[in-house]
């Protein structure tokens, strides 16, 4: 099957889904286990990501017939660099609390394999409009996989949800484990068992 | 061979200096707002530590000491505000606190940057738990943490209540702040 033949639709849904990013592709777990111990720290990394995925994935595959291959690699770093120093500064600009609780993690989109693999498996081989299209799909993937490990980690570890209360302070003791270390893995595991449960079954595609 | 290998490097060369450019224009053009917003939050932490004050002047600073001297409206300074950073359980503790003229009295304290472990030592910047026990604390003698938490009636005035469970968070504050004041009275020399 040559890529050409895949609908626009299949593009987008392979990295919300199949394809997703964290659940089913494990990959930038890094940023997934660290900063998903709010839901508002979740929608700043899954925005920055999204801003740094789109825009190089622009980037790439415009440029993808002049870059000469023994220096790809080289060329996407520098290139993805380059949008995460934007977004890093931007964010200090007008969002410093964000930027702040999100500390070294934005810096890392660098090097984290979602973006560079998507350059390499996808931006460098297609054309503008299909490289956006997966970078959306991914970017939204990214976020999705986030929110839910956001949603689930407030909510049992602090309570609450994008900081309102939603589980009654008088009947409900946080389990303050769920926004440690551990609860990150505990949530992850469970996200990934339950959607490849789904998947074996068939019930996704 | 050689045209190949050229390529190769007037490519990425060429892809390095357009991001080096755009990143110097972004870099530039963000500069004031972020120095803006680091003012911003540092007037607004000076002026929660010490209330009523018209302005603030600079006193001293290295990197980990910052105090500022507030201000009332006839320019008479009327206590200093004293930023420090110390170790805390598992990274530093960014914290400021107001204190009186000459020294004696600590008016209150904030918590302006910290890691510690959430639910436990974050409660570090809980009111309710914590930061309302160092309001209008006797700073002659070194501040001392009680454990177990006491009624507010029963601490005596160089005295706070430890967090449960977070007693390393607790005294890594007490500490800081000992160290902040010993630190002021050495700069500024107190006695005044």
């Amino acid at each position: 099957m040559t890529p050409q033949a895949r609908s626009l639709t299949f593009e987008f849904m392979k990295g919300v889904w199949k394809e997703n990013p964290v659940i089913a592709q494990l990959l930038g777990m890094c940023p997934v286990l660290a900063v998903t111990n709010e839901v508002k720290n979740g929608i700043a990394m899954s925005g920055a990501v999204f801003f740094v995925l789109t825009l190089s994935a622009v980037m790439i595959s415009l440029v993808r017939k002049l870059i000469p291959p023994q220096v790809r690699i080289a060329s996407y770093i520098v290139v993805v660099a380059a949008f995460v120093t934007i977004a890093d500064l931007m964010l200090a600009a007008f969002f410093p609390a964000q930027s702040k609780a999100l500390g070294p993690y934005v810096p890392l989109i660098v090097v984290n394999c979602i973006i560079l693999g998507r350059m390499e498996a996808f931006a460098s081989k297609n054309t503008l409009g299909r490289s956006v299209i997966d970078a959306l799909g991914m970017s939204a993937g990214f976020a999705v996989a986030l929110l839910l490990m956001c949603t689930v980690r407030e909510i049992l570890g602090a309570g609450t949800w994008l900081g309102v209360k939603v589980l009654g302070a008088g009947w409900f003791d946080p389990w303050v484990v769920m926004v440690l270390p551990p609860g990150a893995f505990f949530t992850l595991g469970v996200i990934i068992g339950v959607s490849n449960f789904i998947q074996k079954k068939g019930l996704g595609t | 061979m050689i045209v190949r290998q050229l390529k190769m490097v007037l490519v990425l060369t060429l892809i390095a200096v357009i991001a080096a450019g755009l990143l110097a224009y972004v870099a530039e053009s963000t500069q004031p707002r972020i120095q803006e917003n680091a003012r911003r939050e540092l007037r607004q932490g000076i002026s929660d530590v010490l209330p009523g004050i018209k302005d603030y002047k600079d006193v001293f600073k290295d990197e980990k000491l910052e105090i500022y001297a507030g201000r009332n409206e006839h320019g008479g300074i009327v206590g200093y505000a004293i930023v420090r950073t110390g170790a805390g359980f598992s990274d530093r503790i960014k914290l400021i606190f107001g204190v009186s003229e000459d020294l004696s009295k600590i008016y209150s304290l904030r918590v302006l940057e910290q890691k510690e472990t959430p639910g436990l030592g974050a409660k570090i910047t809980d009111e309710s738990t914590f930061l309302q026990f160092w309001r209008n604390r006797s700073a002659a003698q070194p501040i001392r943490y009680a454990k177990p938490p006491r009624s507010e009636a029963q601490l005596k005035e160089n005295e706070v209540n430890a967090i449960t469970g977070a007693t390393i968070s607790s005294q890594a504050v007490v500490d800081t702040v000992n160290r902040a004041l010993a630190d002021a009275r050495r700069i500024i020399g107190g006695t005044s």
